[in-house]
């Protein structure tokens, strides 16, 4: 929710009527609506009273608090989001999916892990992989754990998040790896030991197994000065993710309450003991508001699926999902392909794809970039009728990549037969089916079709 | 935390499927998807999909899955609910495809429903001439059963609707993807048929193929039942899992894959608001149900 200009004007010097133009501005209300929009910094106002500077700081921040954990080109951003359900704008930050190795993994076992932190998966002309990794310290002792610390830091640039219950294994960690700006969890039973060693700058997360003492221990490392937090409720059960993600967002973006407005870290590693069991509940986490979803051993499988529901829930439902629009081969497309034209809108895109990989049969798909629109749309506001179709089979010469000149269009555009005919006389144009589900079958039909009857 | 509960004007009718001794029912809740802190939880329906003639458009590993059921829908309802625990069973007619009579194919589903304790939804081609010409005679074929008949489209509601409402059925409304378009085809359902006994089918898309479409459709559509009190969509929904978890890439590479993708869609489109969910999997239909019902 944006905080208004004017709402920020009145706490200005006079009301916001000073108008000294000290801060580079014509008037109090230009800088207001600057601060509004983040453009500058309140300290440019010099006239600023101390009490209105600290009550602008509170309504200015956002609900819920931005925290970075790693650093560089691998920092995981988390927080800033600004609804609850993502029709009514978008998530923003995709949850940061954390690898757990303990300091008490075998050699052959940490090695067959952190192997795991290589996986890639590209989909939708994005890269993803594993984006910190999360070190347990199962064995309590400090040495063996910093190890680890040290170990992992050769292995990845990943960001860190640090899981001990001792101090003093947390402490002598994060001196270890303080330089990689690590996540630091602790618990009611460790903070005061831990808190006065830490930088203030330090992301924090507050473990902890309920809302209530969430909320608690929050406030008590907010009055230590600490801000970057991450808030762990404890939630083992499908059912307590919902009410702990669904109460803290809340509680944050409804109410503004203090307490609540961080990111939060999801263990689906703690809900169960067998890593399949926790598939289901990390993919809950996805849908429902974590911040960092900290897994155990997932299968190659599995993580490329989590990847997957990550992708779909975070794309921005404002803007139409694409593809890039050129011309995709199928099945080892080859001169005795058939020819397919359809729109570079992502869902048209994958459903005819898909359908195409099934057929087994060798396919060139021409993706005609409509800005997105699928079939319908993109016909009835001019961008996919016979003319630009034309110049797009012309300009990707695909006359020259195949020896049967046929050209097959959506069912849903059949009113453009004629047309197109009269724009690629070369081509015979010929009417596909209205659903991506029916092309194996057309496909196979025409295929026969053409070894039956060699166009003349 | 009391004061960030939600108490919500809205609830989804209860549906009642089956005769006497199975009439288990989906819906009933007065509150978001698993929102148990705040509200009544509802019921949740986790249906196996079964063919009533060889799933031959089935991906091959999942006909190898049933090489002994396949052939004999009975006994592969059978085996779904005995064995693998379906809490409905979904028959598919693609014997439709074949053009056999009409008679013949209720007959068929006439027996798998005599068959099972659990609640049977039949579900025609979506193409809509063939759909109303053969549902309602399965509607009076098996007049009294309680079934879920499907799908109802804007285009032949008042013919299979009709059949439903003589004979003592529910139906599932289809529309694609778009809450408006659900909206309006109960509105038009609701001038002569009674809306407790409607189901809504918005579509389904599986993980990477369109899920956050499916995801965000189902949300709105409860989100107006529940928090906005929309009586015209205060109907249970349904989410058809099984077919496009199954019919995507990852699913044809390997077993396993298509039970992961089946999985996590299914349980992404409850949290969305689906009540009945169904799975071509009894491997996925074990891990849902361990995890959310």
């Amino acid at each position: 929710m944006p905080v208004k200009a004017s709402d920020i004007q009145k706490m200005l010097p006079e009301y916001g009527r000073k108008n000294c133009k000290e801060c580079g501005l014509a008037t109090c209300f230009a800088f207001a609506m600057k601060v509004a929009n983040a453009g500058i910094v309140l300290e440019k106002c010099t006239h600023l009273s101390v009490e209105n500077r600290a009550q602008l700081e509170e309504i200015l921040q956002p609900p819920i608090r931005q925290v970075v954990i790693g650093q560089g080109a691998r920092a995981v951003i988390v927080g800033e989001e600004e609804v609850m359900h993502r029709h009514q704008k978008t998530f923003f930050r995709p949850p940061g999916f954390a690898l757990l190795v303990s300091d008490t993994d075998s050699d052959d076992i940490l090695s067959a892990r952190l192997a795991k932190l290589s996986w890639t998966m590209e989909r939708l002309e994005k890269v993803s992989r594993f984006d910190l990794l999360a070190l347990r310290c199962g064995s309590g002792d400090s040495k063996r754990y910093s190890a680890l610390v040290l170990k992992v830091m050769t292995a990845t640039d990943a960001g860190l998040i640090l899981l001990a219950d001792s101090a003093d294994c947390l402490l002598s960690a994060y001196e270890a790896c303080r330089g990689r700006n690590p996540l630091v969890c602790v618990t009611a039973g460790n903070y005061a030991k831990v808190m006065p060693y830490l930088d203030k700058s330090t992301a924090v997360c507050v473990r902890a197994s309920s809302l209530e003492e969430v909320e608690k221990l929050a406030d008590k490392l907010k009055e230590l000065g600490f801000e970057n937090l991450v808030l762990d409720p404890g939630s083992r059960t499908l059912a307590d993710l919902v009410r702990d993600q669904t109460v803290i967002r809340r509680a944050a973006l409804r109410h503004k309450f203090r307490p609540f407005g961080y990111p939060t870290l999801f263990s689906a590693a703690e809900t169960a003991f067998d890593p399949e069991r926790q598939l289901l509940p990390a993919a809950a986490g996805i849908a429902k508001y974590a911040g960092i979803i900290v897994l155990d051993d997932v299968s190659q499988q599995a993580f490329q699926a989590l990847l997957t529901v990550r992708q779909d829930i975070y794309t921005d439902p404002r803007v139409a999902p694409t593809v890039e629009g050129k011309v995709y081969a199928f099945n080892a497309a080859d001169e005795s392909a058939a020819v397919l034209v359809t729109t570079n809108f992502a869902l048209t895109y994958y459903a005819v794809a898909g359908e195409v990989e099934n057929s087994k049969l060798p396919v060139y798909l021409l993706c005609q970039d409509t800005g997105g629109l699928c079939v319908l749309a993109a016909w009835s506001t001019g961008k996919f009728v016979p003319e630009i179709i034309a110049e797009t089979v012309k300009k990707h010469k695909m006359a020259d990549k195949v020896t049967s000149k046929r050209l097959v269009i959506p069912g849903y555009v059949a009113r453009i037969k004629g047309d197109l005919e009269d724009e690629l006389p070369d081509w015979e144009i010929i009417v596909g089916p209205q659903e991506a589900a029916d092309l194996p079958k057309f496909l196979h039909k025409l295929k026969n079709i053409a070894t039956v009857q060699p166009k003349t | 935390m009391e004061k960030f509960m939600e108490k919500y004007p809205g609830e989804i009718r209860e549906l009642r499927l089956g005769t006497e001794g199975k009439s288990a029912v989906a819906g009933g809740q007065n509150t978001l998807p698993f929102h148990f802190f705040e509200g009544r939880p509802g019921q949740l329906k986790l249906a196996l999909e079964i063919t009533d003639s060889e799933p031959y458009d089935w991906t091959l590993s999942l006909q190898e899955f049933y090489a002994n059921v396949k052939s004999s829908p009975v006994d592969w309802a059978r085996k779904s609910v005995d064995e693998y625990g379906a809490e409905m069973i979904f028959l598919n007619l693609n014997s439709m495809e074949k053009d056999l009579p009409a008679g013949e194919i209720a007959a068929g589903v006439k027996r798998v429903a005599a068959a099972v304790d659990v609640p049977l939804a039949v579900f025609g081609l979506g193409e809509k001439e063939k759909d109303a010409a053969v549902l309602p005679v399965v509607a009076a074929a098996c007049s009294g059963r309680k079934l879920l008949l499907g799908p109802v489209l804007k285009e032949n509601y008042q013919e299979i609707a009709a059949a439903a409402l003589e004979h003592g059925h529910a139906v599932i409304a289809q529309s694609p993807m778009d809450i408006n378009l659900a909206k309006d085809l109960n509105i038009r359902l609701g001038k002569f048929f009674p809306l407790d006994r409607v189901v809504i089918d918005p579509l389904t898309c599986a993980a990477g193929y369109g899920l956050e479409y499916a995801f965000s459709t189902m949300e709105r559509i409860r989100l107006s039942a529940i928090a906005h009190d929309d009586k015209t969509l205060q109907s249970p929904i349904i989410a058809r899992v099984g077919k496009e978890a199954w019919k995507t890439k990852e699913a044809m590479q390997d077993t396993g894959k298509g039970i992961l993708w089946e999985a996590l869609t299914a349980i992404t489109l409850l949290l969305a608001g689906a009540d009945i969910v169904t799975l071509r999997h009894p491997d996925s239909l074990r891990r849902v149900r361990e995890m959310a019902c």
